[in-house]
């Protein structure tokens, strides 16, 4: 078996809120292959999106260890932990996160920009631009190009984030409930777009979600609750659970 | 180095949100003010140097003790090779009033001289005219520049030898001393050339310093105005014959005990010749008759005011810094009310794998932009108000009757600006500098910003 793309062992995430320390993740191990398309499954509260949070290198684990192709990165300085974060991983929120100022090929064009000069980005802008349209062009948004994301529906806004995830060729997406805010026909759409997206392009995907149906499109389901991992499962064995 | 989108985002900012342009025109207003006032200031002090310099000799013995003799005196200064001539001057105090031709004193209803027990106080100034036009500029006094004058005195070459007139009902036509004072005076008393003027004063008695003074009342006719542009000067004093004055203080000519007595010299030297080196050359010079004498710079006759003028403008300075403040401080509450509205931004900007510094960058070049094109925008109309304000003045005036400086009040031809280039850099470097640093401390604050909260932040 190759090396996992992405691996996190007894990860542990605690918050203080005033005196008290709440423990949010409670020693999580996950494993992701490259090309491999997980799904993290659990109700509210669980403790997804924070281990999607650490996993992305946003928000560090209070113990155990983050690794990336089999290096350490959980104490990478920050300037580090931002460019890997730039050149490995591509985030897609429930809320699309889009930068309302600017249109939809310049939001996309900007995830180009965050780990090169100003320079170098001005020698390159020509072949830069030119891929953030065929990206879009790719979501199927080559006619919304000029269009800033208020003027674009809920399903485009997220074609564009999944557009500007892939701008810096990253070899993850960490996507936290893409399809949360959609309804299910554009939901199936998107849903649609990441898995082709993940066969053509080989891109690993963690899809964070508590949909069930989605989940088992996935290659494997990893279950959360309270801040523990209680179970994976492989969608085609349904019922033969291996309980960590 | 700057990552591509922190100029990009800075930029996107800038033209997507109007609040910055408060930024801009705060610290343009600032740095425009600090230019066009100190400027006017300068150009204001530059002119007061000037007239300072123009009624002033280019040194000035004083201090004397005892009674001393000119010729003593002047024939020690003239030892130095680069004194190029010296002038006697006495300076007393005295009143005087005109006389009409019945010998009555008249009183003007004009400006404050409306009480019959009014009187024009001066320091009268004892010269002889041949030498004292050598020294100073007495003969461009005497000339009235740009002044229409039937005041001007006849002769330059005798200025202080007036018309004869027929005083106190007198067909006989009598020949007074004569005596100048200042085209001001001359006009706001209604003098004219040959007015009687009845100069009284005050002397200690010979050898009785303890005695009641002896009053001294001698007549004079006048000769003519001068005016040195100084108004200080020309406001203060009157000036007669030196002869007449050591008469009116009991040194008679043909008397032999009595001496050539000056209170001060006048002393122009060689072009080119450091004033201040050889105001200390000539004091050592005379340091064994005359110990405790001072030789004075044209700028240090008159340091008080010229200090007290200078202290103004630093306070303006300081006055308009205040204004850089609060201008900067607008800065800051715009840059950190752009951080508050972007604080989403700011993590999606982390998700996509921007990095503190460049965050920081980001809003710091925000800043940077604004302060820049405010001092741009704050030195050019600087800059040309400045080279304007005349035009602006004289259409102010014209249009609306206004003016922003009246030129009458100084007795000024034109606002006099003078626009000096280590100034306006200060005002620049220091504006960016208060600016930037207003600028940092939002951009600060964002760079500290927790992704995970930011993009949680509704």
């Amino acid at each position: 078996m190759s090396q996992p793309i992405l691996q996190a062992e007894s990860v542990i995430k605690n918050f203080r809120l005033g005196k008290e320390e709440i423990s949010v993740l409670k020693g999580v191990d996950l494993s992701l292959q490259s090309g491999e398309m997980l799904a993290l499954l659990g109700t509210s509260g669980a403790g997804k999106s924070t281990l999607l949070h650490v996993l992305g290198l946003l928000d560090p684990p209070s113990k155990g260890r983050i690794l990336y192709e089999g290096q350490e990165v959980q104490n990478l300085p920050a300037q580090q932990r931002a460019r890997l974060r730039h050149q490995k991983i591509g985030f897609v929120f429930q809320f699309y996160h889009l930068i309302p100022e600017l249109s939809a090929l310049q939001n996309v064009k900007l995830g180009s920009m965050m780990d090169i000069s100003l320079g170098a980005w001005w020698k390159r802008r020509g072949e830069l631009d030119a891929r953030a349209r065929e990206l879009l062009q790719l979501v199927g948004l080559e006619h919304r190009l000029r269009h800033r994301p208020a003027e674009l529906s809920g399903g485009e806004r997220q074609r564009v984030a999944i557009a500007r995830a892939l701008i810096a060729n990253p070899k993850l997406i960490l996507a936290d409930e893409p399809t949360g805010n959609l309804d299910s026909h554009t939901a199936d759409d998107v849903l649609e777009l990441l898995f082709r997206i993940n066969q053509e392009r080989g891109i690993s995907f963690l899809l964070v979600t508590h949909n069930e149906e989605l989940a088992a499109r996935c290659h494997r389901i990893v279950r959360l609750k309270d801040g523990v991992v209680i179970g994976e499962e492989l969608p085609a064995q349904t019922g033969a659970s291996q309980e960590s | 180095m700057v990552q591509a989108f922190s100029a990009y985002m800075a930029q996107r900012y800038l033209v997507t949100r109007w609040v910055n342009l408060f930024g801009v025109f705060g610290i343009g207003v600032a740095v425009w003010a600090l230019i066009v006032v100190i400027s006017v200031f300068s150009g204001f002090i530059g002119e007061i140097r000037n007239n300072f310099k123009h009624a002033s000799p280019e040194l000035m013995l004083t201090s004397l003790v005892g009674e001393p003799s000119f010729e003593e005196l002047a024939e020690l200064l003239r030892r130095d090779p680069e004194v190029a001539s010296v002038a006697p001057r006495l300076r007393h105090y005295g009143v005087y009033f005109p006389r009409n031709r019945w010998g009555d004193r008249i009183v003007h209803t004009s400006g404050l001289t409306t009480s019959p027990l009014s009187f024009d106080y001066v320091e009268l100034i004892g010269i002889d005219p041949k030498l004292e036009a050598e020294t100073t500029g007495l003969n461009k006094w005497l000339s009235l520049e740009n002044r229409d004058s039937g005041l001007r005195v006849k002769d330059l070459s005798d200025p202080l030898n007036p018309p004869a007139s027929n005083p106190a009902g007198s067909r006989q036509l009598r020949k007074d001393p004569g005596i100048l004072v200042s085209i001001y005076r001359a006009r706001s008393s209604r003098l004219h050339q040959g007015q009687q003027l009845q100069v009284v004063s005050a002397r200690m008695r010979e050898g009785d310093l303890e005695g009641e003074p002896l009053r001294i009342r001698k007549i004079f006719a006048m000769s003519g105005s001068f005016e040195t542009k100084s108004r200080l000067f020309d406001e203060t004093k009157a000036i007669l014959h030196i002869e007449e004055l050591r008469e009116m203080l009991g040194h008679y000519p043909m008397d032999f005990n009595s001496v050539d007595l000056v209170s001060d010299i006048a002393i122009r030297m060689q072009a080119g010749t450091d004033l201040g080196t050889a105001a200390e050359r000539l004091r050592l010079l005379l340091s064994e008759s005359q110990p405790r004498c001072r030789v004075l710079t044209w700028e240090e006759q008159n340091a008080e005011f010229l200090a007290a003028v200078d202290q103004e403008r630093g306070m303006m300075k300081l006055v308009l810094f205040a204004v850089m403040l609060i201008a900067a401080f607008l800065i800051y509450a715009t840059q950190h009310l752009m951080v508050m509205q972007k604080i989403k931004d700011i993590g999606i900007l982390c998700s996509m794998g921007a990095s503190s510094r460049g965050v920081l960058m980001t809003f710091f070049l925000m800043g940077g932009i604004v302060a820049i094109s405010g001092c741009l925008l704050g030195t050019l109309s600087g800059c040309l108000s400045a080279y304007y304000l005349n035009d602006v003045n004289d259409w102010l005036f014209a249009n609306f009757g206004y003016q922003l400086f009246p030129t009458n009040l100084y007795d000024l031809e034109a606002i006099p600006y003078e626009l000096e280039v280590p100034w306006i850099l200060q005002v620049i470097a220091g504006a960016l500098t208060i600016s930037l640093l207003a600028g940092l401390l939002p951009a600060r604050r964002a760079a500290r910003m927790e992704p995970v909260r930011a993009l949680a932040y509704e």
